[in-house]
């Protein structure tokens, strides 16, 4: 009788504290490959704006720079996200003057709205950037 | 009891375990991730600072101050950069070898800028092993570009040539058409350039990047060349716009070309291409070429030179010459050029007949003279640009090599496109010879016979332009270009030399009555009578063919049009 209280009262604890702490070490997991995620994704993001920049040097005039900055910086997105990637991500190459001097650059800013359009379920968007940049600037003249 | 005791809680105490495990590894992970990102950051924004100080080289009299003040305000601008938080920046200008791929600081005419930059490394927990202290570098050169073209450039146009230009234009463009340039035309083509983006922008196109993938029809890219050159301003260009427009009209509609067949443009980099500019012959003459492709065209050419019975012209193209417009060097993966222009590789062969010869009792008939005449391209790589503040306008340095020309004096091949290289040498019978005596009457020597072939090698000697650009330079400086001597008799307008290599034709009559001299009393007549009228044959019919594609023995006409000094790029 005192035997099968015993099993009455050990029966289900496994499963308790499983139950219990799965969901920590699962969110911690997930957590992890978010943070990857978002880490591989800003990587790609400033390495897209660097190739922007890049391609912008060899241009003549302002409007092929554009052209070209935005060519290379989408070619990195699409080669690096691929499916992956929403159409709200984008590569905008933009001419002004730059300080201090006043040259003209091309500032190349890729952004990618991840709150909006994580590559996996947000779950943690209290840690999580509700949006992902990058700029890259380089002097086009004097 | 004590078993159940052992039990109880043992999964809670290893998921505390694991979650502190797990937690431990995303601590790790992201202090090494910040690490990585702190080296990233920091070579991408050395990388521009690189590329923006370059920017004050061709421009600056002290350039390694404004290129110090370029490096410092890019990574201001993409950094936050400052020399405060233990954040250090060095600055130094130099040349940069891309051959050894070593840069040797220097102030004097430097190409590249070195951008070092050292930061403190990113660290949250201090257990992973590394250097505090993180270090990147940059190195960028100035790019600079040219355009080339090689063997096209005709410094004298005359009728003789004009005619030829014509001729060989029409038979390539399609056997129906009949160009009708005068040389005023064709010199007027020869001193005109076509600006590649106003090219693109007249086809319609976005960019001058678009114009190598780009298929258009022969009539309207001679069109839209003559649009451009008549909104050039330049006097020059203007007076080009004619003669190429009143080719687009006779071209017309239905041939097509792939512009990238005409124009290499692979080694340049697409937004630089807007102000290139190719001679406006070269364009229409490469593009002739291309439109052929390697077959076999009969010129259709009136020999009218004293002395020739008939004679006609065959023309093969096996290889189209190309333009050429990108960087100057050795690409130091492959090691050849990266940006190389090339003459056509042709074939033409020329069969003549000549007037007899009659020398004393010694009479032959009329002289049937076929001659092979075989030119690989020459080629005229671009080796340095040289784009210094101290020079008016920037240096360009060319080793040339001019084609290696093969004539043989023998049958002609059945097919000039299928025979191979060099073309076979086979015994050619000239003419018959007879001895006509008041004792014997007329008597049959036998058959004169020629057969040679004559190589003349590649030379190469490296033609420095100074400008102002578009410039022309002709090869050699001297007579004496290469190790291999010209063809003696050949003139110093580049003619092929078609009366010397029949000279050195090894002729023989198979038969001979006695007390008849072969060399005095048959060959030496022979060749006294035929040499004029080959060497005029040479300098009017096949001087200009051959020049009109570009080649010419021994020499070479090497472009070049436009040099741009505002290109840049990362080396290192």
């Amino acid at each position: 009788m005192q035997t099968r209280t015993t099993i009455h009262d050990e029966a289900g604890i496994a499963t308790l504290e499983t139950a219990l702490t799965l969901p920590l070490l699962l969110a911690a997991i997930w957590a992890a490959i978010s943070y990857g995620l978002v880490f591989t994704v800003d990587h790609t993001l400033a390495a897209a704006a660097s190739d922007g920049a890049r391609a912008a040097v060899g241009a003549v005039t302002e409007a092929e720079a554009v052209a070209a900055a935005q060519a290379a910086a989408t070619e990195r997105l699409d080669r690096a996200l691929g499916s992956f990637a929403p159409d709200a991500v984008v590569a905008t190459p933009t001419v002004a003057d730059c300080a201090p001097t006043g040259a003209r650059c091309v500032t190349v800013e890729v952004t990618y709205p991840w709150g909006t359009a994580p590559i996996i379920p947000d779950l943690l968007s209290v840690v999580t950037p509700d949006e992902l940049s990058a700029t890259a600037t380089v002097q086009l003249s004097h | 009891m004590r078993r159940h005791d052992d039990q109880e809680g043992a999964v809670s105490i290893l998921a505390a375990l694991g979650t502190v495990l797990v937690l431990l590894t995303a601590v790790l992970a992201i202090d090494l991730g910040s690490n990585v990102l702190t080296h990233r950051d920091l070579q991408g924004a050395v990388d521009l600072a690189a590329l923006d100080a370059v920017l004050a080289l061709p421009v600056a009299t002290d350039p390694a101050v404004l290129a110090d003040q370029y490096a410092r305000d890019s990574l201001a601008r993409n950094d936050g950069w400052s020399d405060r938080d233990g954040r250090t920046v060095t600055v130094t200008v130099g040349t940069f070898d891309p051959t050894t791929r070593v840069f040797t600081p220097t102030a004097v005419q430097p190409d590249a800028v070195l951008v070092e930059a050292w930061t403190d490394a990113s660290r949250l927990t201090g257990v992973l092993p590394g250097a505090d202290r993180v270090s990147k570098r940059a190195i960028a050169a100035l790019d600079a570009r040219a355009a080339i073209s090689i063997g096209t450039s005709v410094a004298s146009i005359d009728s003789d040539r004009s005619s030829a230009l014509n001729r060989v234009l029409s038979r390539l463009l399609g056997r129906t058409l009949d160009v009708s340039l005068d040389a005023v035309g064709h010199r007027g083509l020869a001193d005109g350039t076509v600006q590649l983006g106003r090219l693109a922008a007249d086809l319609g196109l976005a960019s001058p990047a678009e114009l190598t993938d780009t298929t258009v029809g022969v009539g309207q890219l001679f069109q839209a060349a003559a649009t451009g050159l008549s909104a050039s301003g330049d006097p020059l260009d203007v007076a080009a716009a004619t003669p190429m427009a009143t080719l687009a009209a006779e071209v017309g509609a239905g041939l097509q070309v792939r512009l990238g067949d005409v124009l290499d443009l692979s080694a340049g980099m697409p937004g630089s291409l807007a102000d290139v500019e190719v001679q406006a012959l070269d364009l229409v003459m490469v593009t002739a070429q291309v439109v052929n492709g390697a077959n076999a065209i009969d010129l259709g050419m009136p020999v009218t030179v004293p002395g020739v019975g008939s004679g006609s012209l065959q023309l093969a193209v096996l290889e189209p010459a190309q333009l050429a417009a990108g960087p100057a060097g050795v690409d130091p993966v492959t090691g050849a050029w990266r940006t190389v222009a090339t003459t056509a590789q042709v074939r033409l062969g020329i069969d003549l007949t000549l007037d007899p010869v009659t020398a004393g009792d010694i009479t032959t008939s009329a002289l049937h003279v076929p001659v092979t005449v075989e030119a690989a391209r020459g080629e005229a790589p671009l080796a340095t640009i040289t784009c210094a503040t101290s020079a008016p306008e920037p240096w360009v340095t060319s080793p040339v090599a001019t084609s290696a020309v093969t004539t043989t004096v023998g049958e002609l091949p059945p097919d000039l496109v299928a025979v191979s290289t060099p073309v076979p040498a086979v015994t050619a019978d000239v003419a018959t010879v007879q001895l006509t005596s008041p004792l014997l009457g007329s008597l049959d020597l036998g058959t004169l016979t020629a057969l040679a072939q004559h190589d003349v090698g590649s030379a190469t000697e490296t033609l420095t332009f100074t400008g102002p650009y578009a410039e022309a330079q002709r090869t050699p400086g001297s007579s004496t270009l290469g190790a291999t001597p010209r063809v003696p008799g050949s003139g110093d307008d580049g003619r092929v030399g078609l009366a010397a290599a029949f000279d050195t034709a090894d002729l023989g009559v198979t038969a001979l009555a006695a007390g008849v001299d072969l060399q005095t009393d048959v060959l030496d007549p022979v060749l006294d009578a035929t040499t004029p009228v080959l060497d005029e044959v040479d300098r009017r019919v096949v001087g200009p063919v051959l020049e009109s594609l570009g080649v010419s023995l021994g020499r070479a006409d090497v472009t070049v049009s436009s040099v741009d000094c505002s290109g840049r790029r990362l080396v290192e």
